[in-house]
């Protein structure tokens, strides 16, 4: 939730530069490559939130949201890692320096990957929970 | 029927209204301390002036009850405000939504006593007072593996005796109170027998034995390793019980966003037991 908010932010940063900086005759933002970027950084942004709705509606109405928050919270912290390390290629060599918030940013969102639980021990709860779920079905 | 994605006009609003609070108010407060405030030295200042602000717009702990001064928002109000929040490192904090303090206001508003929510979530909603929350240990204790939980709590006459070492505690220095989770039965490995206690921030048996040095900043006051050798006054009023038997590794630690299930709170005054959230 709060990460994601810092995941678009930098996102803005990154926009910010591309669309101002000009290299190889026209702005960073028209290269191909850079265009991939912003664009995976805008569906890691999509798919972030739509998992959190997903997993905060299933807390509103009373569900089990054990597998849920736990995909939610592995894909989260590990596209926000995503979407923040893009925003720093997009923004090159300043963009890891001090006078971007960007270098801070990135080493914030690191750890997010590791406290809550950290992506190894949720997968290993999505899988159980995938096990058993195939168990008690008891044929594809 | 379709799905909605859009919020309730009221919920837009506040949104709206958070928006605006972190360009004009907050950004510029993270722009000037380059997005730390981790050796600023006014560091508490600029905290209580940032709630303060926030307090004044209507907008501080927005996720706790009407009761305590917030929008009693769901999770999904929740998620809307809270990654409005978050587009400045300093917005969570300033909206007194940071972990984990947010995380604190949010279990003790679902199982604490009615006494305890009014000695510790009251002031700690209003942004007087912070907080911290005691679990991770250094090897061998408990990590991402919660049934290693090391630090043992045992009955001591007329109250507690509290023994262990914690780590990565993330707000310790300067906590009004930690929430510092014990083993009251069984040993390390084994299953269940974590029981959550309220300390005071000055219990002189809880010390702060250093500051670890980490990648990031922006959690206020940093993480610091805590040595635990808090024995209970007997004048202290204490009532515990043993707890059941639970799936530690389903553990939530509630800094996290979503809620966490604590029924087994249950004990009328400090220190009190609980359940491993599960």
């Amino acid at each position: 939730m709060r990460w994601l908010g810092l995941a678009r932010r930098a996102h803005d940063l990154a926009l910010a530069h591309v669309t101002a900086r000009e290299a190889f005759g026209s702005r960073l933002a028209e290269l191909g490559m850079v265009q991939q970027q912003i664009a995976d950084n805008e569906i890691d942004i999509a798919a972030s939130r739509a998992l959190i709705l997903h997993t905060a509606w299933v807390l509103d109405t009373g569900g089990d949201a054990g597998t849920a928050s736990s995909i939610a919270k592995t894909f989260v912290s590990e596209a926000v890692g995503r979407i923040v390390d893009r925003a720093m290629q997009m923004t090159g060599a300043v963009g890891t320096s001090g006078d971007r918030l960007l270098s801070r940013y990135w080493r914030e969102v690191r750890p997010f990957r590791i406290y809550d639980g950290p992506s190894e021990t949720h997968r290993w709860s999505i899988a159980k929970r995938a096990v058993s779920s195939f168990k008690k079905r008891g044929r594809a | 029927m379709a799905i909605r994605f859009d919020l309730e006009p009221e919920l837009a609003a506040l949104v709206q209204r958070i928006r605006e609070f972190v360009r004009d108010v907050v950004i510029p407060v993270e722009l000037a301390c380059k997005g730390s405030l981790h050796d600023a030295p006014d560091a508490e200042d600029i905290r209580r002036r940032l709630q303060a602000e926030a307090r004044a717009a209507g907008l501080l702990a927005p996720h706790v009850g009407e009761r305590w001064g917030g929008h009693g928002l769901d999770v999904r109000g929740q998620a809307a405000v809270f990654e409005e929040a978050g587009y400045s490192l300093l917005g969570p904090l300033a909206l007194n939504i940071s972990a984990p303090d947010e995380g604190n206001m949010h279990l003790l508003e679902r199982v604490a006593t009615l006494a305890q929510q009014a000695k510790y979530l009251a002031p700690l909603a209003a942004g007087d007072v912070r907080s911290c929350f005691a679990m991770t240990e250094p090897p061998p204790g408990a990590g991402s593996d919660p049934r290693a939980l090391a630090t043992h709590a045992t009955r001591v006459e007329g109250g507690w005796r509290i023994d262990g070492t914690k780590w990565f505690i993330t707000g310790a220095r300067g906590a009004a109170f930690a929430i510092v989770m014990a083993r009251t039965s069984g040993a390390p490995g084994d299953r269940g027998g974590a029981t959550m206690f309220l300390v005071d921030g000055g219990n002189p048996g809880m010390q702060i034995v250093r500051d670890l040095d980490t990648l990031d900043h922006a959690l206020f006051a940093g993480h610091s390793e805590v040595l635990l050798k808090i024995a209970w006054s007997p004048t202290t009023r204490s009532s515990a019980r043993s707890t059941a038997a639970s799936n530690t590794r389903r553990c939530v630690w509630p800094r996290r966003a979503s809620p966490i299930a604590c029924a087994g709170w249950a004990s009328p005054a400090a220190p009190t037991t609980s359940r491993w959230p599960t």
